[in-house]
């Protein structure tokens, strides 16, 4: 991870991509691991976005995903658990994305848009409390 | 990557289930019996090995009249390292039971499948763990992670409501199947729990789902 200042258009674009997942997550006839790989991607984005606006950026390449998560955790304690949560759902996309598939229940599909619509609301108080200029 | 199975390398089978009882719980004194009761064996067939092991100051031996109870010896000087390698092996079922025990309530039933409930498991192998019941991955994530601390593995759980979990068992959906037809390690409820989860033979039984998997 690298300290690199955001811009507000880049989380602007990173919203985008979180309105778009969480929208292609409500497609009809959508597989749970379909779901499950949309509001991942969601949540993922909304974790960066947390990071960026902290003024760091996560390498990419070597655990990129694992990183993220770990640095949402540091850039607030208050994340802990969601942080937990999200790199839970990390091994699980891992795991349907190569290995194996319709592994996702729809439990765990429908946990996660919850969940990603709650942190999307979560992150934009967060940013209004500590970064209002970035909302 | 060793293909060996780690605790076999090091210690016995038949001594396995035995240390795990017994090392995994020292405050816990077993009367031969019930031992063998526990690890759904004859008493008959763990004489040798608890005689070795109190030979060799693994466990203690008291006896009270007829009756010999055995007990872990804390005092032996490999204790805590023992401890630690059960933990890790064939002590896991205990480990996930333990950070589990806050919502058992909300868990009809809980099972280890996969290499690791083969006995298969190598030094990588992950912990694949299947709950049913009312409780979220969001809740048990961070246990989980507890877990995965003390294992010093990764732990996959995949949750299922009960009536999700019945529906893909009757439906012969492939990975369900696939799970139902292999071994298990239960940490919450056993398999007449699955049973009654996933129905009786009109409900298309545990049978009829693992003659499907052939």
């Amino acid at each position: 991870m690298a300290a690199e200042p955001a811009l507000k258009q880049e989380l602007d674009d990173l919203r985008g991509v979180v309105a778009r997942s969480l929208q292609d997550a409500k497609a009809i006839n959508l597989s749970a691991d379909g779901k499950f790989g949309f509001c991942y991607n969601a949540a993922r984005t909304l974790a960066t976005i947390v990071v960026r606006a902290a003024g760091y950026r996560v390498k990419s390449h070597g655990g990129g995903h694992y990183n993220t998560f770990l640095a949402l955790e540091a850039a607030d304690p208050a994340f802990a658990t969601i942080s937990a949560y999200f790199d839970t759902c990390r091994v699980k996309r891992n795991e349907f994305s190569y290995d194996e598939a319709d592994v996702v229940s729809e439990k765990e599909a429908d946990e996660l848009e919850s969940k990603t619509a709650q942190f999307a609301a979560d992150v934009k108080a967060w940013l209004q409390a500590n970064h209002p200029g970035m909302v | 990557m060793r293909k060996t199975k780690v605790l076999d390398a090091i210690v016995p089978p038949s001594r396995q289930r035995i240390l795990a009882a017994t090392v995994l719980q020292p405050e816990r004194e077993w009367y031969v019996s019930d031992l063998a009761s526990h690890l759904a064996v004859r008493p008959s067939s763990l004489q040798r090995d608890l005689a070795r092991l109190a030979e060799g100051g693994v466990l203690r031996r008291r006896r009270d009249g007829n009756r010999v109870y055995f007990k872990a010896d804390p005092d032996c000087p490999i204790f805590p390292e023992l401890r630690q390698i059960l933990a890790k092996t064939v002590g896991l079922v205990d480990v996930l039971r333990e950070v589990l025990a806050p919502f058992a309530t909300s868990i009809h039933c809980a099972f280890v499948y996969g290499s690791v409930a083969r006995l298969e498991e190598v030094t990588e192998s992950d912990v694949d763990l299947i709950l049913i019941g009312n409780v979220g991955l969001a809740e048990i994530a961070a246990p989980l992670r507890t877990a995965r601390e003390r294992l010093a593995r990764q732990v996959n759980p995949s949750v299922y409501s009960a009536t999700e979990f019945a529906k893909k068992a009757r439906s012969g959906h492939h990975f369900i199947t696939k799970v139902l037809a292999r071994e298990k390690l239960f940490v919450i409820g056993s398999e007449h729990d699955l049973d009654e989860i996933i129905g009786g033979e009109a409900g298309g039984g545990r049978a009829g789902i693992e003659a499907r998997a052939g």
